[in-house]
């Protein structure tokens, strides 16, 4: 390049500055960017959340989480019974919240594998952590009466396993007891010597207690092949006598 | 700090001294250009693409942190440029996703005839550059044109360093393929 080519690419630009083609832009336009990025990221990351806590309640509702515990038949109903539009949505939103995060020089630096990995466990973890609040037994009940404003067919729409039935002994019938589920739908939980208590003992399991049965049903009878008392875990608290109301079935 | 490094004479620009970029301009115009042509193998107009680099720069000055380096920040933009120069041809394939970056790749050590093997490549691959992917061209000549290290290639063109360190590999592995061809 000539000395004269470069005057003129010097002088280009000078003549672009002075005329006023091209202009600086303000400081706030940066900030406003860099602010816009920080809660872009932040709200993805709580959608992702709230996606993926709303995973492990599903599941946990449904009664399918408990499936492994009634082994490799259990496990596959855990693996059927999977809620693939939330899992999708939260696919969605972990590549959105990595293209954000990839902005940022703590991610961009190191492999894709590693921020990806990073987003996926804290998503999980986080997920598990918000699933143990109130917050969606309290959204769950507030969509069964019909009151929430929008995101109700995401408690509605939860898949249910088809061999496990997770509910509140109404009464016993021994060895045979009532179960209702939380769409108050009523079973006769059918008890054979070959029935397994999974952590549990038959005798102990009384009224207003929650359970998780898994067995082949008939319309309302389950014949269960095992059963699991899931009183006291997260989505299953026991709740005082005065609050269950007159469920008993004669 | 020396008053008149690119990071204080940025600082004098984003506080209105519009003139101060000049200085900018003279000193970041030679190796812009240098880049421009190595890195836009073939394409005419490599000029018009430095100018809009040098425009860009001037309308987002606002945007550059004085406590980083300035020559990071205004390659940056050079590399952001030529690849919308490259897309717009139309003539090389630039894929979205690129999979070198999704895993770490460990960096071999440096032998100790690495340097020797460099210069005789350097001289060699002036030529061939053209035959590359734009993904392997462009970190070999940051590499070998504008002496820069692995760090700094990676704060320009947004990769893991490890990713950096492949591709020049892979670039020069590319270029002795080439190069060993009979004519």
């Amino acid at each position: 390049m000539t000395e004269e080519q470069k005057k003129s690419l010097q002088e280009k630009i000078s003549q672009a500055i002075n005329s006023g083609k091209v202009t600086m832009r303000p400081r706030w336009h940066f900030a406003l960017g860099g602010a816009l990025l920080l809660v872009g990221s932040a709200l993805a990351g709580m959608v992702l959340l709230f996606l993926v806590s709303l995973i492990f309640f599903s599941l946990r509702k449904s009664g399918a989480w408990f499936g492994p515990g009634f082994g490799g038949r259990g496990a596959m109903e855990l693996l059927m019974s999977l809620p693939w539009l939330l899992i999708a949505l939260s696919v969605i939103f972990i590549i959105l919240l990595e293209f954000l995060v990839r902005h940022y020089a703590v991610a961009y630096r190191k492999p894709l594998l590693y921020s990806a990995m990073a987003v996926l466990a804290l998503a999980i973890t986080g997920g598990f952590v918000l699933a143990l609040s109130p917050l969606h037994p309290q959204l769950f009940r507030q969509a069964r009466q019909h009151r929430l404003p929008f995101g109700e067919g995401l408690y509605h729409g939860m898949p249910r396993p088809e061999r496990i039935v997770v509910g509140e002994i109404t009464g016993r019938q021994d060895p045979n007891f009532y179960l209702l589920d939380d769409r108050d739908e009523s079973f006769v939980i059918l008890i054979s010597p070959s029935t397994k208590c999974v952590g549990c003992v038959f005798s102990d399991l009384e009224t207003g207690d929650s359970v998780a049965v898994f067995g082949r049903r008939e319309q309302n009878k389950i014949s269960a092949e095992a059963v699991r008392n899931v009183t006291g875990q997260p989505t299953f608290p026991r709740r005082p006598m005065m609050d269950r109301g007159e469920k008993i079935i004669q | 700090m020396p008053e008149n490094t690119n990071e204080n004479i940025a600082k004098q620009v984003q506080s209105g001294n519009a003139q101060a970029f000049g200085m900018l301009v003279e000193r970041f115009e030679g190796k812009l250009l240098r880049y421009a042509k190595r890195f836009l193998f073939g394409y005419q107009d490599s000029e018009d693409a430095v100018q809009e680099v040098f425009l860009k720069a001037y309308a987002n000055i606002n945007s550059f942190d004085a406590s980083r380096s300035f020559s990071a920040w205004i390659y940056r933009i050079a590399h952001n440029e030529f690849i919308n120069f490259i897309k717009k041809k139309g003539r090389e394939p630039l894929p979205f996703f690129d999979p070198d970056t999704l895993f770490p790749h460990p960096i071999a050590p440096r032998q100790a005839d690495d340097d020797l093997k460099d210069e005789e490549l350097k001289k060699m691959m002036e030529e061939f550059l053209g035959r590359l992917e734009p993904k392997y061209r462009e970190p070999l000549v940051l590499y070998y044109y504008e002496d820069m290290d692995y760090q700094k290639i990676s704060e320009i063109m947004r990769l893991p360093v490890s990713t950096v360190g492949v591709r020049i590999n892979r670039g020069k592995t590319a270029l002795k393929k080439i190069l060993s061809k009979p004519v």
